[in-house]
């Protein structure tokens, strides 16, 4: 038997389609463009909004999460620093440190803040200081000459 | 304008690949939305048909893939579906012969299957199909001729 070779065929189109339907069809399409010309722009799709929205939510959280664990991080480390630094000196030292060197105001209140000392800035304050003398019965005229 | 030039072109490129009226009515229309949603983004480089024929191929190959997708089938129970469409579809003429050779062009992969329709049955030139499909001159004559040899020897194996 003579093998059957593609150029034996004809190019038969077997597929049929409904009467009139090319004529129904370009209605139809023109329905659709025309639907689809008057739907609103929407700025965030429903696809988008629906991997979106979970992703944004996780990424709060573990930016919330982040920033508290690195500041509560930060907060201790350097509670960790200053007692180091502060170990590498005699209490009469620091005491002495005080005393003699030109600390300011803010920088007083820092330093209890930082130790927790319960120190307030009105205490701390010129005024509430000489009157702190007063009641110690400290000469203020002989402070006065030693400073 | 643009529908009524385009749309039984566009239509009988989709029904070869899809085979089912329904499905292919549905890409077609998708492919003229599509169309016009894109028209401002058309580059003159290349012709419109080839362009809209690009969308249609695209869509094509994406509905087959949904459908392998969602019924989790093989390649090979694709082509089975195909061509129990074949035998069994109202929509579907043509005698005993043309029949065989609709079967064996639907062993083809589905992108040498679109490279044989659109030369053999559309007489398409191998430029435009290059346009179409994003491949070489040199490859598409080579796809087409290998396409022809496996569907003469699917037609001579009974």
């Amino acid at each position: 038997m003579k093998p059957k070779k593609l150029e034996d065929f004809n190019k038969e189109n077997i597929y049929q389609v409904p009467d009139g339907y090319f004529g129904k069809l370009s209605l139809k399409i023109q329905q659709k463009v025309s639907s689809h010309e008057q739907q609103p722009i929407r700025i965030f799709s429903p696809r988008l909004l629906r991997i979106g929205l979970p992703s944004f939510a996780v990424l709060s959280i573990s930016l919330i999460l982040w920033f508290n664990i690195s500041s509560e991080y930060n907060e201790l480390q350097d509670k960790v620093v200053h007692h180091e630094l502060l170990s590498e000196f005699s209490q009469e030292e620091v005491d002495s440190y005080i005393l003699t060197e030109d600390i300011s105001h803010i920088e007083l209140t820092e330093a209890a803040r930082n130790n927790n000392l319960e120190f307030t800035e009105k205490e701390l304050s010129t005024t509430a200081i000489e009157e702190e003398i007063l009641e110690l019965d400290i000469d203020l005229i002989d402070v006065q000459t030693y400073l | 304008m643009l529908v009524q030039k385009y749309q039984e072109r566009v239509y009988w490129h989709i029904r070869k690949m899809v085979i089912d009226h329904e499905d292919a009515d549905d890409i077609t229309q998708e492919v003229f939305v599509k169309v016009w949603q894109k028209l401002h983004t058309f580059r003159q480089d290349s012709q419109l048909y080839t362009w809209i024929y690009r969308i249609a191929t695209n869509n094509c190959l994406n509905f087959l893939k949904k459908k392998k997708r969602r019924f989790f089938l093989p390649i090979h129970d694709i082509t089975q579906e195909l061509t129990n469409k074949i035998d069994n579809s109202a929509g579907i003429s043509g005698d005993e012969i043309q029949r065989e050779l609709q079967k064996a062009i639907l062993t083809l992969p589905e992108k040498q299957r679109l490279v044989f329709n659109m030369k053999y049955f559309e007489e398409m030139p191998y430029k435009d199909i290059s346009e179409v499909l994003g491949t070489s001159v040199g490859a598409l004559k080579a796809s087409y001729h290998i396409a022809v040899k496996k569907i003469e020897e699917y037609l001579n194996e009974d």
